[in-house]
C-alpha cells in the first residue's frame, strides 16, 4: 500500500483561499490511513518529510481555473527567484532531492477553483464544489498509481 | 524632466508592492518609494467575534509569524480580563515567543539573505538562491533549514498544531508541557547552538567581504524603538518601551506599551496603502523609527544569556563613537545575535522546573472594556488593541505591526541604495542593482503577508519610466 501525504494549504480567513485546507480535511474524513499537514503556506522544512512518502499531494486554491485540476510535478527552482516568503511545491521537491537525495515517487498539485478572497470563513459555491470533488480525484490517482 | 524607475512586485491574488526610484533632471536619484498596496479590512472582520476567539483568528493573518499574533492577542485578552497569568503560563509563552524568533530569523538569514552574501550580489541570478547556496555549501544550507525546523517543532509541540494554534488564550495557555516533550526539545540545543555559531562566523566574514558596500545599505540615523526588561535587558515578551535616538541617547524610557497610541501616530501617503507610523513628539516624517533586531540589540543595556551578551558587546563596537549602530545592514548581525540568545534562553527555560507546572491559566470574565497586548515579534514590536462590550464581543480592533513601523526607514534605505548604485544616465536596471535594492528591503525582513494581509507570491516587475511616462527599461522576474 502506498504511503500517502496530503498537504492542504492556504489562508483560512480569506474565503476561497482556504480550499486546500478544507479539501485535505475532507479527504482525512474518508482516509484516516493517509497523513495530513495543514498549513497557511508552504515552508522549507517540509523537505525533511516529503521524501518519506510514495505519493504527496499539494492541494491549493487556484484563481484561473473553473474546474479542479491535477498536475504531476517535477523538481524545479524556477518559481522562487524573488526569494520572498513564498516557496513552491516544485522547489520543495528540488530541495529535498538536493539536500537529502530523497523524493516521493510521485507528487501532484491539485488546484481548486477559487475566486473570492475577501476576509471570510465561507467558500464560494464553485470552490465548495471543487472541495467536494477533491477526495474522488485523489482516490483515482492512487488507484492508478 | 525627471524619470522614474519602478520595481513592482505583483501578487497572485491581491495586494502588491513595488519600488519606484525617481530620477531628477540630471539623472541622479531624487527619491525612492517602497509602495505596498494593502488590502485593509482585517480589523473590521474581527468585529463581532468573541475575545476568546481572537488569538486563534489573528494568528491566521500570517503564515510566517502566527505565534506572535497569538501571543499578543492573548496578552490583549489578559488586559481585558485584568488578570496576572500563572508563572508557568508566562514561561511557556516566553518559550513560544523565542521559538517564533528562531524559526523566522533562520528563514530570513539562511534562506532569503545568505545567497546574496555567500554567492555575491552580482553572481548569476539563476543560481543566486537557496539552490545556489546548496551547491556552494550544502551543510550550511541544511543547517539553516534544520534550525528553522527546531523553532517550528517547539511551536508544534506547545500548540499541537504548528500554524494557527489557539493554545495561547486570554489568562494563560491551554495545556501544560509534558516532561518527555521538554527533554525532546532540550535534545536539539547542541545542534542549534552549533548552527547559530556557524551563522555568526558567516556574518562576520560577510562584513569583511562587503566592507565597501555596507556603508550604503541604509546607513542613517533614526529613532530605535523596542521593549526592554525592568532593568534594561533585551526583552521579547513583556517589559516597557524604550526609545533611543540615532546618537545613542535614550529619549524616552519605561513607557507603558498599553498607551502606545499616545506615543506613535500613523501617517498615510497617497502612493501606498501601508501606513507610516512615526514618533509623535517628532512629527511625520522626522519621527521615523526602526524596530526589530537592530533596534532591540541597540537599545538594551545587556542580554541575559552569556554568549549573546558577548556578541552584543562586539556588535556595539560597530557603532564607533556614535553609541548606536545605525546601519540597516547590521539587522542581519543583530538577527544572528538574537538567534543565539533564543537558543540559550530556550535552554534556560526548559531547565527551569517551573516550566512543567500545571497551574497554567487564570480564569476571569470581562473586567475592562479595552485592552492592549504588546510583544516583540521577530520583525519588531507588535501591538493588538481591542475594545469589547460587557460580553466580550469585539467592538473595535487595531493591530500595529512591525513591518509597517519600519516603513519610513525602508523607504529611506531604498533611496540610499538607489542613489549610490544606480546610474540614471544609462537608463538601465542591472541585475546587480535590482538585487541590491531588494537586499536593502530584505535587511528588515518585511512580512508583507502580515502587513498587507495579502496572499501569494510577489514576483518582481521593474520599470524605468521617464517623468513623461515613457518606459525606458523594464525587468520582470
Amino acid at each position: 500500500m502506498s504511503k500517502v501525504l496530503v498537504i492542504g494549504y492556504g489562508n483560512t480567513l480569506r474565503g476561497d483561499d482556504a480550499a486546500g485546507v478544507k479539501a485535505a480535511e475532507l479527504i482525512a474524513q474518508r482516509h484516516p490511513e493517509f497523513e495530513y499537514i495543514y498549513l497557511h503556506q508552504l515552508v522549507p522544512e517540509l523537505i525533511e518529510k516529503i521524501g518519506d512518502y510514495d505519493i504527496v499531494f499539494f492541494i491549493d486554491a487556484q484563481k484561473d481555473i473553473t474546474q479542479p485540476s491535477v498536475r504531476l510535478i517535477a523538481p524545479s527552482i524556477e518559481a522562487d527567484q524573488p526569494r520572498t516568503h513564498f516557496i513552491s511545491p516544485e522547489s520543495l521537491l528540488a530541495l529535498s532531492q538536493q539536500l537529502y537525495q530523497r523524493m516521493p515517487s510521485n507528487a501532484y498539485v491539485i488546484g481548486i477553483p477559487a475566486s473570492e478572497f475577501k476576509f471570510s470563513e465561507e467558500l464560494s459555491a464553485q470552490t465548495t464544489q471543487g472541495v467536494t470533488d477533491c477526495p474522488a480525484m485523489v482516490e483515482q490517482i492512487i488507484l492508478n498509481h | 524632466m525627471s524619470k522614474t524607475i519602478t520595481l513592482a512586485p505583483v501578487t497572485r491574488i491581491e495586494g502588491h508592492a513595488k519600488i519606484t526610484i525617481q530620477l531628477d533632471d540630471n539623472n541622479d536619484v531624487l527619491d525612492a518609494r517602497f509602495h505596498v498596496n494593502e488590502f485593509r479590512g482585517f480589523e473590521k472582520f474581527t468585529e463581532g467575534r468573541l475575545l476568546w476567539e481572537m488569538p486563534g483568528i489573528t494568528s491566521r493573518i500570517c503564515g510566517i509569524c502566527p505565534a506572535s499574533h497569538l501571543l499578543t492577542s492573548a496578552k490583549a485578552g489578559d488586559d481585558i480580563l485584568a488578570v496576572e497569568i500563572p508563572e508557568t503560563a508566562e514561561k511557556l509563552r516566553r518559550l513560544l515567543t523565542l521559538a517564533q524568533w528562531l524559526q523566522s530569523h533562520a528563514l530570513s538569514f539562511f534562506h532569503l539573505s545568505a545567497p546574496d552574501f555567500l554567492l555575491g550580489f552580482d553572481s548569476n541570478p539563476a543560481t543566486r538562491n537557496v539552490f545556489g547556496l546548496i551547491a556552494a555549501d550544502k551543510e550550511f544550507a541544511k543547517r539553516g533549514i534544520r534550525l528553522r525546523k527546531f523553532g517550528q517543532e517547539i511551536i508544534e509541540i506547545l500548540g499541537s498544531r504548528r500554524i494557527h494554534t489557539p493554545w495561547t488564550v486570554p489568562g494563560g495557555v491551554r495545556e501544560p508541557l509534558e516532561p518527555a516533550k521538554k527533554d525532546y526539545m532540550l535534545g536539539w540545543i547542541p545542534e542549534a547552538k552549533e548552527t547559530v555559531g556557524l551563522a555568526l562566523d558567516a556574518i562576520k566574514k560577510i562584513h569583511k567581504k562587503f566592507a565597501k558596500e555596507i556603508p550604503e545599505f541604509g546607513n542613517f540615523r533614526s529613532l530605535l524603538v523596542g521593549l526592554v526588561s525592568k532593568d534594561g535587558g533585551l526583552e521579547y515578551y513583556d517589559g516597557t518601551l524604550r526609545i533611543m535616538d540615532g546618537n545613542g541617547n535614550t529619549i524616552a524610557d519605561k513607557l507603558d506599551p498599553r498607551k502606545y497610541f499616545e506615543y506613535f501616530g500613523e501617517a498615510v501617503e497617497p502612493w501606498s496603502y501601508l501606513k507610516f507610523p512615526y514618533y509623535k513628539p517628532f512629527d511625520y516624517p522626522k519621527g521615523m523609527y526602526r524596530v526589530g533586531p537592530l533596534a532591540r540589540v541597540n537599545i538594551c543595556d545587556y542580554i541575559e544569556t552569556p554568549l549573546a551578551e558577548e556578541e552584543r558587546k562586539i556588535f556595539k563596537k560597530l557603532s564607533g563613537n556614535v553609541g548606536v549602530v545605525n546601519n540597516s545592514f547590521y539587522y542581519h548581525y543583530a538577527r544572528c545575535i538574537e538567534m543565539l540568545f533564543a537558543v540559550e534562553k530556550i535552554e534556560m527555560l526548559l531547565n527551569d522546573p517551573a516550566i512543567l507546572g500545571t497551574n497554567i491559566r487564570s480564569q476571569a470574565s470581562i473586567n475592562r472594556l479595552e485592552g492592549v497586548g504588546c510583544t516583540e515579534a521577530p520583525r519588531g514590536v507588535l501591538f493588538h488593541h481591542y475594545h469589547v462590550n460587557k460580553d466580550g464581543v469585539i467592538q473595535k480592533a487595531n493591530l500595529v505591526i512591525a513591518t509597517a513601523q519600519n516603513n519610513i526607514a525602508m523607504n529611506r534605505t531604498v533611496r540610499q541604495i538607489a542613489a549610490y548604485f544606480i546610474d540614471g544616465k544609462k537608463g538601465k536596471i542591472t541585475e546587480g542593482i535590482l538585487n541590491r535594492v531588494e537586499a536593502g528591503i530584505r535587511c528588515y525582513d518585511p512580512c508583507l503577508s502580515c502587513s498587507t494581509h495579502a496572499l501569494g507570491q510577489m514576483p518582481l516587475h521593474v520599470e524605468l519610466v521617464s517623468a513623461g511616462g515613457e518606459v525606458l527599461d523594464e525587468v520582470r522576474r
